[in-house]
Formats: C-alpha cells, structure tokens, sequence
C-alpha cells in the first residue's frame, strides 16, 4: 500500500499531472468524433507521444484511453452515435434517457459508474499485480509458449463470430509479424531476395494505425448521418434512489468484468454487452431495459472501465497483452527497453507504481473534467465529415511516418487501411490480428527455446499444461458466451 | 448490422480462401528454401521450420473454413464509389508526400478531399486546407515531429 500511495504522490508531480489532464482531454476530444474508438484514438496519437519520457508516454496513452472510452460514451448517451464498440450497450438504455429529457442523470451515472469501476480497479490490479508478477517469475520458456498459445486462442475464439475465422486471422498475423530480418537466426524472412526496408519488418505503429485510423476514415463516408435530436442536457445529477440503484449496478458490474478482463479476449466491448445481458437477466423490471432504465447505463459504462483495467493486470505483471489497445501500450514500453513482465516489477518499481498511480489520478481528471464539458464534446461530435476525415488522414500519415522517417510505414499504412477495411466489410475480426502480431515474436521465441533446450521439457512444466487447459476452455466459454448475448 | 445489408456469395468465400491459399503457399515457399539449404545457417532449419509450420497452419484453416458452412458475410455497402475514391485520394496523398512532400501534398489532399467528398466550394476548401496545412505544419515542427520533404527538402527550413 505504501508504494501504491507513493505511485499517486509520483503521479502527481506537475508535469505528469499535465500529461494525465492533456491525454484525458485529447483522447475525450478524439473519442468523441464519430467513427473513431478508443484503440483507433491511442493507435492515431501513440506516435506523438514517443517523444515524452517513458513514465510520461505511458501516462499519457492511458489517459488518451480513459478519456476516448469516456468521449465515446457522451456520444453514444447524447447522439446515439457510440465512438466504439462497447459504447453500444451505453446508447441502448443512455440515448432513450436523453429522448425522455433525462440526458443528465445519464451522463453523470455513466461519469459516476465509470469512476468507481475504475478506482476498484486500480486498488485491484495496486493489490494483485506483485501477487501475479511473483508467480510469473517462475515461468520458463514452456509456461510462456503456453501462455501466448493460450492468450492467442482466447483471443481468436471470441474475437468476432467464428472461431475459424479468428484463428485465420491470428495466423495471418504470426506471419505479417514474421516479415523481415530475424535476429536470433541472422536471416532474412518473406523479403523476397530484397534489401531494402522489407528487411526491417512492419512496424507495429503503422500497422495499427491503418488498421483501425485509416480504415474507419475510410467507412466513414459510406455511414449514413446520425439521427441528431436537440439534446438539452438539463439537471445533471441523478435522484438519490437512481444513484442507488445505479451504484449497486456498478459494483455488480464490476465484479463480474475485473476477473474476466483478466483474460485475454474479454476486451470491453465483449463485457459491456455480457453485463448488459446479466444485469437485464437478474433484474426484477426487465421489460424496463432499452426504455431508459439507469442501471443499463451504470452496468454498460461500469463493465467498460472495470473490463479495461483488468486488461491492464495481465500486461503490467506477465507481459501479456489481452487486446489491442494494451498490444499498442506494449509496444510503447518496448520502445524504451523496458519488458513489461515480472522482472518490470522488481527491476523498475519506480515506473510501475507511478503508472498504476497514474490509473488513478487519470479516473479523478476524467470525472472532473468531463462533465463540465459536455456541451463542448456534443459540438466537436457534429464536425462534419468532409472536414474531420482529411484531418485525421493527415495525422495518421504524419504518425505513421514519425516513428521511423521512412516512407515505406505510410505505404504500410495505407495497405493495412485497405486490408482493415476489407476485414470489417467482410466481418473479420481484426484483434486476432493485432494480438499474434504482439505475441508471435514471444511465441516463437519460445517455441525455440523449447525446441533447443529439450523439446520432451513441457511434459514436466505442469504450468504450460495449465494454460493449454484454460485454451480449451476459452473454447468452450466462447460457445457458452455467443449463445448467452445472442 | 442486418441481414438484408449483407451478402453471403460462395464467389466471395472461394477468393477470400484463394487469398488465404496464396499467402500460405509464398510462406511454405520461404520456409523451405531455408530447409532445403540448412547449411549456411545452423538455424535456417528452425526459421524454416516455423514459416512451414504457420503457413501449413494457414492452409489447413483456410481449407477448413472452405469446405465448412461458415458463409462469407460481406457488408452491402451503397457507396462503395465513395469509398473507393476516398482510398485513391490516399493513394495519391501517399505519392505526394514521397514526391512533393508534407507541405504541398498535404494542402493538396485536403483541398481534394473537401471538395470532392465533403461537397464545399472551392474557394472555402482551399482557404482551409491552407490554413491547416500552415497551422499543423507549426505544430508537427514545433514537437519537432519529422516529416516527409520530398523534392523540396533543400528548400525547407525545418
């Protein structure tokens, strides 16, 4: 606890508090404008952020993510247009409490809902980081091919509606991120004989951002207009009897999307929906829900917190990122040298406690800086198409060139636009993707590993056994899952 | 999204296996020019290996995926003109930016792209994309944010 504490005081020194009020702000600014999530939010502004110190750039893409998670939500309660998709259970019972003149109550519930699941899940993931980081200290290269084998499968298996097709697209992934010049071996990889900038690989920034900036740019167009209605925000905060309710729905929320954002594949979208359907089941006016009922939006907005700090967990302590956005935070620690893992813990505790810190302190910026501001967000959302996509396209370039000047990233850029773009037209998922290409090098890695030391090793590693196991699990809650929300 | 917007041709599902198929064989392809010549590498068996082992992977889920009764399921789209427009003003922007660099490609593209897709005059496009163009210029530089320069690079104080 004293090291948690010492985290906060860290995080608030004046240049990381400047860093957690400006990501707020600007990822609140990017989640709001329509067609653009929070993975596309951090993917278009993770390159700017390379130019910040580590403890800084972390700071700031987390806030970036809280506040285009937050901004999303505002659109969704007031628009009817979710910046992303876990904003869509939000706008289901939000937007019919704005029809009904009740947009405030909706918002602060959602601001109020949002806050608490994320400080429990701050003080959760304070309390059983070092508790994982120390379990995973004992992991050797056949626990971690294990534990990639089986963030992989978690993630094709839920990713989307058919498992195929998410264990294609992961594997399309560990080849994409096999491209170029292979270090352990020395030899050049899918370069087809070339030496130019083939052999340096594609760069994870790029990738990332054709596949989720430039490819939403590019549906942008296609979408019809939003149905806007006047919105007057009116009375912000709720009864004391919905504060109630809304409360308890919160920390039931909570409770169920902590633990089971612990695991790969469960990303907020997926948990919003699956607490969406819990709280809607147990509840004794179901009949209520889609007509404005509170505990809708406490649940949705709950569940999208409390799920995207539990991603957090499994990143922080074993490395291992359970959805993109993390796969995007990984490898903006890799870009300083630091592995996040168990090692991160002991090696650099300054650093890890200041970030979990920094959870914290970017929960309190979000709930004080956004309901103030709404009515500023709702103006931003309504910028018109013809203006916002230029703009963005121009900052995608600019970001995909920035990490490495070259010029091939902005063709590698655009070509995963294209290919990001045909994945969502032809209901792909994407995240399969996204994930092998973060855990493929790790996989691989260890596969060899295994391979050169002792192959016959796994038999006495009961711990790779483990999360074969949780693979098939995954499997078979994936099944259970998709009947449940459909 | 409904059913009535999407559409569910085996045409689509043979090419997106075909795709599927192309790239597993180019990745097979690879890994066994490494085992057919371990020699001038003691590992070129196991970067071998893995691409056979992952391209084989591919081949066996995408024949999996074909002979199984997943359907394709793509999206209806009635714009796609827009759309595949909107993808060659990226193309072009890319060429620009290589070519004529940040400054020009950038108020070029989105004058363009105002003009063309978002349907506003003209003048009020150019007037904008000047001054974005000079204002995000000023900010990338201020950050100190590389961009590209392309011919013009002697010219550029930045």
């Amino acid at each position: 606890m004293d090291a948690f504490l010492a985290g906060i005081i860290a995080a608030c020194t004046p240049m990381n508090l400047l860093l957690a009020f400006g990501g707020c702000l600007l990822g609140t600014l990017v989640g709001v404008l329509p067609g653009i999530g929070a993975v596309s939010a951090v993917a278009i502004l993770f390159p700017f952020t390379v130019y910040l110190p580590a403890e800084g750039m972390i700071i700031a893409l987390i806030a970036v993510y809280y506040g285009s998670m937050y901004g999303g939500s505002s659109t969704a309660i007031l628009m009817k247009v979710p910046g992303e998709v876990s904003s869509i259970v939000t706008a289901i019972d939000g937007y019919e409490m704005t029809r009904q003149g009740r947009a405030g109550p909706a918002l602060a519930i959602a601001a109020i809902s949002s806050f608490i699941a994320g400080i429990i899940g701050t003080f959760l993931i304070a309390l059983l980081g070092p508790f994982a980081a120390r379990l995973a200290l004992g992991f050797g290269p056949a626990e971690y091919l294990g534990l990639g084998l089986f963030s992989l499968t978690a993630i094709a298996s839920l990713a989307g509606r058919s498992l195929l097709r998410g264990a294609i697209v992961a594997v399309v992934g560990l080849i994409l991120v096999s491209v170029g010049y292979d270090e352990a071996a020395g030899l050049p990889r899918l370069t087809f004989g070339t030496n130019g900038p083939l052999l340096q690989g594609l760069d994870i920034v790029p990738v990332m951002i054709g596949l989720f900036g430039v490819s939403e740019m590019m549906r942008v167009f296609e979408e019809e207009n939003a149905e806007f209605i006047s919105t007057k925000i009116g009375k912000l905060m709720p009864n004391r009897q919905e504060l109630f309710s809304g409360t308890m729905a919160t920390l039931r929320a909570t409770a169920l999307s902590f633990p089971l954002g612990l695991l790969p594949g469960m990303l907020p979208s997926v948990l919003s929906f699956l607490a969406y359907t819990v709280e809607k089941h147990f509840a004794k006016n179901p009949e209520t829900f889609g007509k404005g009922n509170i505990n809708g939006v406490a649940a949705a907005e709950a569940s999208n917190n409390a799920a995207a700090m539990g991603n957090l967990l499994p990143l922080m302590s074993l490395g291992i990122p359970t959805g993109p956005t993390m796969a995007l935070i990984l490898a903006a620690l890799t870009i300083y040298g630091l592995t996040p893992g168990p090692m991160l813990f002991i090696t650099q505790p300054d650093f890890v406690w200041t970030v979990i810190g920094s959870f914290f302190v970017a929960n309190i910026i979000l709930l004080i800086l956004n309901l103030p501001l709404v009515g500023l967000w709702v103006r931003l959302a309504t910028i018109p198409r013809g203006i916002l996509v230029p703009i963005v396209i121009v900052i995608c370039m600019v970001g995909a060139f920035s990490v490495r000047n070259s010029m091939f990233d902005i063709w590698v850029c655009i070509a995963f636009g294209l290919i990001g773009y045909l994945l969502q037209r032809a209901n792909w998922p994407v995240a399969p993707l996204v994930l092998a290409y973060v855990l493929g090098p790790m996989i691989e890695r260890s596969a060899r590993q295994v391979y050169e030391l002792s192959p016959s090793m796994v038999l006495e590693r009961p711990m790779f056994w483990v999360f074969i196991g949780l693979s098939v699990v995954s499997l078979w809650f994936s099944h259970r899952l998709r009947r449940l929300i459909n | 999204m409904p059913d009535s917007a999407r559409t569910q041709p085996k045409r689509l599902k043979t090419i997106e296996v075909g795709c599927f198929l192309l790239m597993a064989a180019i990745v097979i392809a690879d890994g066994l020019q490494f085992i057919l010549n371990p020699t001038r590498n003691l590992r070129a068996i196991e970067v071998g290996g893995y691409e056979i082992l992952v391209g084989g992977l591919l081949a066996i889920l995408a024949l999996a995926y074909w002979l199984g009764s997943t359907p394709a399921d793509w999206e209806r789209v009635e714009r796609s003109r827009v759309t595949a427009v909107s993808f060659g003003l990226l193309v072009a922007y890319g060429l620009c930016l290589q070519y004529l660099g940040y400054l020009v490609a950038t108020f070029l593209a989105v004058a363009t792209y105002m003009r063309l897709l978002g349907g506003y005059p003209t003048r009020v496009s150019l007037l904008f994309s000047t001054a974005f163009t000079l204002g995000s210029t000023w900010v990338w530089t201020t950050m100190l944010v590389n961009l590209p320069r392309g011919m013009f690079s002697t010219w550029l104080i930045w």
